[in-house]
């Protein structure tokens, strides 16, 4: 297969090939954002255990279930042949990333639930007598301690799968780097913090929501960089690839849209929202997962644009 | 070096896009830090007790007309080469009145809508939620409007060219002008703002 895309005898790849549009951006942002909830539900319910106070471990889980069934639509809106889907999970291939994610989607959606069930406030639980049983067997902290191990879990094979499924697909040298998958995990990880510190009402939650969506912030600059340096010091073919973001056409995108508003300037005015200069604005947030999408966008379209000479 | 840079090819249509992002967040940093983000500061330059806006705005137009004429007299600017917006005497007046009734009525213009908003504040993204509204809406009405859009085109009109005057002396009325206007928005401010 790599042989028949790298020697041009595929008609349908050379000069370049745009199969995927904007089903696919959306699909793994909202991937992303997914995973990243799932890993700060995660911490937050291992960090706080038995909590009174409004948490939004309660929300996400639920948010949660209908960004990744977005997504799902989207995926599938995608697909060439819809009728087929269903094979995808006939099998399981240990080597495909692809295969990976539709087995750890379908894994998603029963742990997010029981995270659901477990964050509902009693009077609401008890409505339905075996749903109160559920959820107060799911707060014990046995399965507590499993329902936290498996939304990390499978958080953090969301959103590293997402990266690694691009990385695997030899034909587009601006995807050929090992750094995607950490890359698109970390950006997961700061749409879904910086999402959880717009939602969240309790000042102690929201102000560690925060400081670690700047973490996140700052550790996704610097996988960016790696990512950059490792394209542009790579062979002929990587580092034209990496020119499409360092000169070329996707290069104001990237550093306007991506960098710019989505990680420099959130970060910016988050680190004063942090030490409490200013008071705590949508304005941030709302540009970190904005800047989310963008990366989506660009690395998708770049890498399509990638080819080898 | 010769400007302007893009137009002597000293940058692409992509570093020229960064190069405005950069700026544009800057002028947007010290438009905010200059109370500019807040509509009660803007619209007190139309009750006259405080007049920061006309002076910032007028010290800023002055200091960019020397700064391109000194660059221009040293040979460093081609001001020929500099983008004038064209002018249309009616279509514009009438823009700059319904600009000015918004700025009244909201207490933002364009620019300070982003500015407000990128604060966090409801009023500003209302506004700018205005601005992509009108903007839709100017686009899908061109059609039916386009004649008198187009109406009265005087081509890229300067005060030198419209009053038949030389440059320079064009500037230092302009300059005239600005420091009397300082002095009067200043007794204006002391005399409106002094009776409050």
């Amino acid at each position: 297969m790599l042989e028949l895309l790298t020697t041009r005898n595929n008609p349908m790849i050379d000069p370049s090939l745009h199969v995927w549009g904007w089903e696919i951006p959306v699909y793994l942002f909202l991937g992303g954002w997914v995973a990243g909830a799932m890993v700060l539900s995660g911490w937050l319910m291992h960090r706080d255990p038995g909590t009174e106070r409004p948490s939004v471990t309660r929300l996400l889980p639920w948010v949660g279930l209908v960004l990744i069934s977005l997504g799902m639509v989207a995926l599938f809106l995608d697909l060439e042949h819809k009728l087929y889907v269903w094979r995808m999970y006939a099998t399981f291939q240990p080597t495909s990333p692809m295969s990976w994610g539709g087995w750890i989607l379908i894994g998603v959606y029963p742990v997010l639930l029981l995270a659901g069930i477990a964050g509902l406030p009693p009077a609401l639980a008890d409505a339905w007598a075996p749903l109160g049983t559920l959820a107060r067997r799911l707060r014990q902290s046995d399965a507590r301690r499993a329902l936290v191990l498996a939304n990390i879990t499978f958080g953090v094979g969301l959103g590293i799968y997402t990266g690694i499924l691009l990385s695997s697909l030899g034909a587009r040298p601006l995807w050929a780097s090992g750094v995607l998958g950490p890359l698109f995990l970390v950006s997961g990880l700061s749409t879904g913090a910086a999402f959880a510190h717009m939602i969240a009402r309790d000042p102690d939650e929201q102000s560690a929501l925060l400081r670690s969506d700047n973490l996140f912030l700052l550790t996704e600059l610097a996988l960016i960089a790696l990512f950059l340096i490792g394209l542009a010091t790579s062979g002929v073919a990587q580092a034209q690839a990496a020119s499409l973001l360092l000169g070329g056409p996707y290069t104001a995108a990237f550093w306007v849209l991506v960098v710019g508003l989505g990680i420099v300037l959130p970060l910016a005015i988050q680190s004063l929202m942090a030490t409490r200069r200013i008071g705590h604005t949508l304005v941030a947030p709302m540009l970190v997962m904005g800047g989310g999408l963008a990366l989506r966008f660009v690395v998708v379209a770049a890498g399509q644009a990638s080819f080898w000479p | 070096m010769n400007a302007p840079l893009y137009k002597y090819g000293m940058f692409g249509d992509e570093m020229s896009l960064l190069i405005a992002f950069v700026i544009g967040i800057g002028f947007g940093f010290f438009l905010e830090r200059a109370g500019f983000g807040s509509a009660r500061k803007l619209v007190s330059q139309f009750y006259l007790d405080d007049m920061a806006v006309f002076k910032v705005m007028f010290s800023a137009i002055v200091t960019a007309m020397l700064g391109v004429t000194y660059l221009g007299w040293m040979g460093v600017l081609d001001v020929d080469l500099v983008y004038l917006v064209p002018t249309y005497l009616g279509p514009q007046i009438l823009g700059g009145l319904l600009l000015g009734v918004g700025f009244v009525v909201g207490g933002y213009c364009p620019g300070t809508s982003v500015a407000a908003l990128s604060t966090g504040r409801v009023d500003g993204m209302a506004y700018a939620l205005g601005i992509f509204a009108g903007t839709i809406v100017y686009g899908e009405s061109y059609t039916a409007i386009k004649d008198f859009v187009n109406a009265g085109a005087r081509g890229a009109l300067t005060l030198p060219e419209a009053f038949n005057l030389p440059w320079g002396v064009v500037v230092f009325a302009v300059v005239l002008v600005a420091v009397g206007g300082f002095y009067g928005a200043t007794l204006i401010e002391r005399r409106v703002g002094g009776a409050k």
